[in-house]
């Protein structure tokens, strides 16, 4: 117990104070230790260190790392000096080696201390094995005791200086020159005793060391080669088999085809090699003297050597992990046979297998990404088997994308990607195995989009249907778990739609808003008019581009806390006064049902057309026909002012609306059987089904603005010519809806309807247009009177569709308002 | 002067009926204010409201008002205050309310009702087209200042244009209405005042001819969703518009064809109901009907399929009618309303007494609350005001009026029997000369129906002649209507909203239905 105590005081305040003492040498070389940091040395932040000395710093390098790169510098900076300032050169070479040694003390206590803090875990698990890991016994007892005596008592090979193995080859070479050339200038100054103390370090550092012949004093050479006959010996080894590494007092020797210099004494020289059973061997040798070591290795077992491409792949053999390949194969490793395309830098370092058993082995190499590489051996002898090297080939399949339009643009994971064919009806792509969000864009409107997960070897073909994209913005408010409920029921909902590509805008979303100034306090709040929506429509269009978006928002001003808003826009160019804001039920499935129903909407430009105004009468107990258009399919069919319609197709009616629907579920070009009763008696008539071009008024749509707007900027694209004028005046009563009344304006201005005499033609759109400039005010008025005076020129116009409203009388108020107005 | 007398413990229902259907109090809407301590209040005075207790409501509203005038519910305490005092009859203290809910307030929605609650005042107070016109003029304030940009889908701007437009209709001025109805219906959010804009805009156009652009609207408006924001939340809307579909196809569509208005004739009610001398008949615009049977002095009330739903005995029971869906009868010195158990008396003009009106036979109630009344005992025409401050002798030494009507704008029709004619009296009171000039041996009754149409009862010939608003003879019936009815004494006629003409015949068990 005792023994032990003394160990660790000896060893741990030296350690402390060294730490200390850091503050004073950081001062010129703090930057040298690139993990030797010492900002505060408080007794707490000593204390952390002394408990885990390996623990790295701050900016996570290890601690006992040197800055091979600024000790270089500092040391051709006092090689330079040595000529012109010897003195100099002193003080900066002196500083170096206590920059060493410095370093070399503090990784020893370091390692010290790990061994330590091992040991003593090891054995307070031993003793509750419930204990933690770390706890340090305050009274260690006689058991510990001879714990630590024995591990002290374990062989440990000799080394000329322990210490030196903290060093890497680099830095050792440095040491080596810095104590060769401090020696010569403390020689210099007249030092003769401190320069052979450090060629006594030197020697004990590197017993093959020299000085520079040329350079250094002859008093100093003679001195030096009177020390090395003292202390130097030297060992001929003679290995077999004749490539083993060996390593002499720790240190390793790269070439023992000569003698190796040595301190004299007690050598301690090991040598191992893969397949074999270690040897070692301690000698004396006096100094002087050469001698001849033998060392014969006993082969113990097979020995797999391969190398891999890529490097970083593990090893299996019978199943067990026997290592993973590293670094790059040395320049003279050279592919082979099959590997010869790739380039040897491409392939790891040799990994040498051994501990193997003789007879068959099944040797794996794997790698995540890679296909698995398998291989049955047969380990006859106790042998090394060097193995061609061995090519890992990526996982990859196939994403096949089928009707791709050869102008779109393909997405894979948010980074654009190009097809080989463009334009083919299937374009290929090969990918590794992953999961993948494929977006491909055609044209400003048309998305697509999907989410994959693909498999090695797999082809996961997709039907590329571009439809408009809806963006999905993410949901603002609420807690975390309300609102991650809430959008993955969203994401779930709109996903099952069928008319758009639903885009999870959900990560750049709120950021956009917030940006744009729809902040979550606002949206929450319900204060929609004070945020600039044209502003929010172009961030969005920017960061998370869609055709339609949407946001949700778990509101402060629901009063039912189920209940959630759900904001629409369309992008630029269609306006955005306010979205349009739905309110959905969270917990009632049927709620997101409506929402999804809500995005898909029905905008027929065709209405079945009777041409007869009939009315119900108490007088008759069937639709009374009050009117017969001229040209329409009614005065075709010779139905009359008067009739009444008995029945349709076969279905009694007993309303005017029975009529519309009868009429409503037949096809065009159909002939119905039209039972009417006239003054005269019952008649049955036929009636060809016709359509009658037809809008809607805004408010009859029962869609949100923004998604007609958007259905509406599609059809124009796809309807023919013949009836694109439908579509721009239904866009042009939307966008009068929506407030923009000199878009509305500008719409009907470019509309070229039919003039019809009679029914639904280019009236109706002189009767909206003088609406938009009514609306529109001011100096627009004029043209608002125009407009209504054009439409209340022809007494049988309709309005929205042949069997519409009548158009005149309408015009007509709308003048007399105007009027009125002014 | 003379003042009416108001003989039960209750305020004279009659009179008070217009103010009551203007100023009807629905509940106000439940708002979260801004202060908690506002809500709290407001919520207070809710509740005490809603135990009926007003002045305390008042109170805690007038509260808020002072402790919170920047709070947002503040503007609805004041609206809140007028609207009480309004309907308590301090009418002062009202418009003090409103004055400052207009003045410190006047960008909210609630000033726009302030507006309202001042024209609806206004049409309340109206005793000439004047004062009419001034209250257009506060309704039509509304859609200026709390335009749709500002304020969107606010239904105070629907109920002002449609009560701007019917003031216009009111005053004879059809085409001036029509674009307040059509803004109401084609620029508004759909609302309960939808359904009644399309109606009036159908009036509107049945008043300048457009008779098919009417059924139009009327149709729409009959097949108007049971639910929804354009439910009218009055159902009596689409039945009304299914009344005037039958009116149109009667009037307009049937002549068309060549087939006659009324093309059949029966006993209204089919059975049941056997009376003994039927001298008087009225008929409400869903069809329900007041007769008067002499013999048996007894007012009864039928519903539209001729079910009797009441029956009262009155004494010398003169000529019924209906006030806003009120059946009331005329009897001798008195206004009855025989089913709410009320009863009016008028003073005798220009008498030092108090002596109550007697021989009163024909009563009728004008477009501004006041009653023109018939009596016998005086041979005059005489104008009551419903404020009851005095009444104004319009026509005296005239036994020959035998009967009075109001036409589709409510001015006032007689049929005087000595000039064979029917005079029409304008809102101003004044004489606008003859509607109609008829042959006439005995011109008995006299009755309009809402296209302005004006059915004569002679019976002396024994037959009615319909004439147009214009005064063109359109139909002749009677004296054999087939069906075996045969008109014996005509005394009475009506119309209901539907064109069916009602007949009271003092010879025949049964009122005569022509359909």
């Amino acid at each position: 117990m005792f023994f032990r105590f003394f160990i660790f005081r000896r060893l741990l305040v030296p350690a402390a104070l060294f730490l200390l003492s850091l503050s004073f040498v950081a001062t010129a070389g703090a930057q040298l230790e690139s993990g030797i940091v010492e900002e505060d040395l408080e007794e707490d932040v000593l204390e952390e260190d002394l408990n885990d000395p390996l623990a790295p710093d701050a900016d996570g390098t290890a601690r006992t790392e040197l800055d091979e790169e600024v000790v270089q510098a500092l040391f051709s900076e006092a090689e330079g000096l040595l000529v012109d300032d010897p003195g100099s050169a002193m003080l900066l070479f002196g500083q170096l080696v206590d920059l060493f040694d410095n370093h070399l003390a503090r990784a020893e206590a370091r390692a010290f201390l790990a061994t330590e803090k091992e040991r003593l875990a090891r054995e307070a698990e031993a003793a509750d094995p419930t204990a933690g890991e770390g706890t340090m016994p305050e009274e260690p007892g006689d058991e510990e005791a001879t714990a630590e005596e024995s591990a002290l008592e374990e062989p440990q090979p000799p080394l000329a200086d322990p210490a030196i193995r903290f060093l890497s080859p680099t830095l050792r070479t440095l040491y080596t020159r810095t104590l060769a050339y401090r020696a010569q200038v403390q020689s210099l100054f007249g030092e003769p005793e401190a320069a052979l103390q450090g060629l006594e370090r030197l020697l004990s550092v590197d017993p093959g060391a020299d000085l520079d012949r040329d350079q250094a004093p002859q008093n100093l050479l003679k001195a030096f080669d009177s020390l090395r006959r003292k202390r130097i010996a030297h060992v001929v080894l003679i290995p077999e088999p004749p490539d083993p590494v060996i390593r002499v007092q720790g240190r390793p020797v790269t070439s023992f085809e000569d003698p190796v210099p040595v301190l004299s004494g007690s050598v301690w020289i090991e040598t191992e090699r893969p397949g074999y059973a270690p040897w070692s061997e301690e000698i004396e040798i006096r100094p002087g003297k050469t001698r001849s070591v033998e060392m014969v290795l006993e082969r113990q077992s097979p020995v797999i050597r391969l190398y891999t491409r890529p490097s970083g792949s593990t090893v299996w053999v019978d199943g067990q992990e026997r290592g993973v390949t590293k670094g790059i194969a040395p320049p003279d490793f050279l592919p082979q046979t099959s590997t010869v395309r790739y380039r040897s830098e491409e392939f790891s370092d040799e990994l040498v297998i051994d501990g193997l058993e003789t007879g068959l082995q099944i040797l794996e190499v794997r790698k995540e990404g890679y296909r698995p590489y398998r291989v049955e051996l047969v380990l006859d002898e106790l042998l090394d088997y060097p193995m061609p090297p061995i090519v890992l080939e990526e996982e990859r399949g196939v994403l096949a994308l089928n009707d791709l339009p050869p102008d779109a643009e393909l997405l894979i994971n948010g980074k654009p990607m190009a097809v080989d064919q463009p334009g083919a009806r299937s374009s290929r792509i090969s990918l590794p195995p992953g999961e993948y969000d494929v977006q491909v864009a055609s044209g400003s409107q048309r998305m697509f989009s999907t989410r994959l997960r693909l498999a090695d070897r797999q082809t996961v073909e997709i039907n590329v249907r571009l439809r408009p994209g809806l963006a999905f913005l993410g949901v603002i408010g609420g807690s975390a778990s309300d609102a991650a409920s809430l959008e993955e029921s969203l994401q779930t909902a709109l996903s099952r739609n069928d008319k758009w590509a639903l885009l999870d805008r959900t990560e750049q979303g709120p950021r956009a808003l917030l940006e744009a100034g729809a902040t979550a306090e606002l949206l929450t709040a319900g204060a929609l008019d004070e945020i600039d929506w044209s502003r929010v429509q172009a961030a969005v269009d920017r960061k998370a581009p869609g055709l339609l978006y949407l946001v949700a928002v778990l509101s402060d001003d629901l009063v039912d806390r189920r209940k959630s808003q759900v904001l629409l826009f369309p992008s630029a160019p269609l306006p955005v006064p306010e979205p349009d804001q739905l309110v959905i039920d969270r917990g009632d499935a049927r709620s997101l049902e409506a929402l999804v129903a809500s995005l898909s909407p029905d905008l027929p430009l065709a209405t079945p057309w009777l041409g007869a105004r009939l009315i119900e009468s108490r007088l008759a107990p069937h639709p009374v026909v009050a009117a017969v258009s001229p040209g329409s399919p009614a005065e075709a069919a010779d139905l009359r002012v008067g009739d009444q319609v008995v029945a349709l197709a076969g279905t009694p009616t007993f309303a005017p609306r029975d009529v519309e629907q009868r009429l409503a579920a037949a096809e065009v070009g159909e002939i119905l059987d039209l039972g009417v009763q006239s003054l005269t008696g019952p008649r049955t008539l036929e009636l060809r089904v016709r359509t009658s071009p037809a809008v809607d008024l805004p408010r009859n749509l029962e869609i949100p603005t923004a998604v007609a707007l958007v259905e509406l900027g599609l059809l124009r694209e796809s309807t023919d010519p013949g009836r694109r004028w439908l579509v721009l005046l239904q866009q042009a009563g939307l966008l009068m809806q929506a407030g923009d009344f000199e878009a509305a304006v500008r719409s009907l201005q470019s509309i070229d309807a039919p003039q019809a005499s009679h029914g639904f033609g280019q009236s109706s759109v002189d009767y909206w247009l003088g609406l938009a400039l009514s609306r529109a005010g001011g100096e627009y008025l004029q043209g608002a009177r125009s407009a209504f005076e054009r439409a209340a020129e022809l007494p049988s116009s309709r309005f929205l569709e042949h069997d519409g409203p009548a158009l005149a009388p309408r015009a007509r108020a709308r003048l007399t308002a105007l009027r009125e107005g002014s | 002067m003379l003042e009416s007398v108001i003989s039960s413990a209750r305020p004279l229902p009659l009179l008070a009926l217009a103010v009551a259907t203007l100023t009807s109090l629905a509940p106000p809407p439940v708002a979260e204010a801004q202060s908690p301590a506002a809500d709290r209040l407001y919520r207070e005075a809710l509740r005490i409201e809603s135990e009926g207790n007003l002045g305390g409501a008042i109170e805690e509203m007038l509260l808020v008002v002072q402790q919170f005038p920047d709070d947002e519910i503040t503007p609805r305490a004041l609206l809140r205050v007028a609207e009480l005092r309004d309907a308590s009859g301090d009418n002062l203290g009202a418009a003090r309310a409103l004055e400052k809910l207009l003045d410190g307030y006047p960008r909210t929605r609630e000033a726009a009702a302030g507006f309202l609650l001042q024209g609806r005042a206004a049409v309340a107070a109206a005793r000439n087209t004047s004062d009419l016109a001034e209250a257009r003029s506060i309704f039509r304030r509304i859609p200026l200042l709390y335009g749709a940009e500002s304020f969107p889908e606010i239904e105070e701007r629907s109920e002002a244009r449609v009560r701007s437009g019917e003031i216009s209709l009111q005053l004879g001025d059809p085409e001036t209405a029509a674009p307040e109805f059509l803004a109401a219906i084609e620029d508004e959010a759909p609302s309960v005042w939808t359904g009644r804009a399309r109606r009036l805009l159908a009036d509107a156009w049945l008043r300048t001819g457009d008779w098919s652009s009417a059924a139009e609207i009327l149709q729409t408006l009959a097949e108007s969703p049971v639910e929804g924001p354009e439910a009218s939340a009055d159902p009596a809307e689409r039945d009304r518009a299914r009344r005037w579909l039958t009116m149109i196809h009667r009037h307009y569509i049937r002549p068309q064809t060549g087939e006659r208005r009324w093309t059949s004739s029966g006993r209204f009610p089919a059975s049941g109901l056997v009376l003994r001398e039927p001298v008087g008949v009225a008929a409400a615009d869903d069809g329900r009907v007041l007769l008067v049977d002499e013999k048996d002095e007894q007012a009864i009330l039928l519903d539209a399929d001729g079910q009797v739903v009441g029956r009262k005995n009155l004494d010398e029971p003169g000529r019924p009618g209906w006030a806003d869906d009120v059946p009331f009868v005329a009897a001798d010195h008195q206004l009855v309303l025989p089913f709410d158990g009320q009863r009016t008396q008028f003073l005798e003009p220009r008498s030092q007494r108090e002596s109550p009106l007697d021989g009163m036979r024909v009563a009728e109630r004008g477009l501004f609350g006041h009653w023109y009344v018939l009596a016998k005992g005086w041979d005059s025409l005489l104008a009551y005001e419903s404020t009851r401050v005095g009444q104004e002798l319009l026509a005296k030494n005239r036994p020959d009026f035998e009967d009075l009507a109001l036409d589709h704008q409510r001015r006032l029709l007689l049929l005087d029997r000595k000039a064979g004619q029917v005079g029409r009296l304008g809102h101003d009171r004044r004489w606008e000369g003859a509607v109609v000039q008829g042959d006439w041996r005995r011109p008995e009754a006299l009755a309009t129906d809402l296209l302005g149409n004006l059915y004569v009862l002679d019976r002396g010939r024994k037959v009615l002649e319909v004439f147009s608003a214009e005064g063109k003879l359109l139909d002749r019936l009677g004296p054999s209507l087939g069906s075996g009815i045969e008109l014996d004494n005509p005394r009475d006629v009506t119309v209901d909203g539907s064109g069916r003409i009602l007949i009271a015949d003092d010879g025949l068990p049964f009122l005569v239905v022509l359909d």
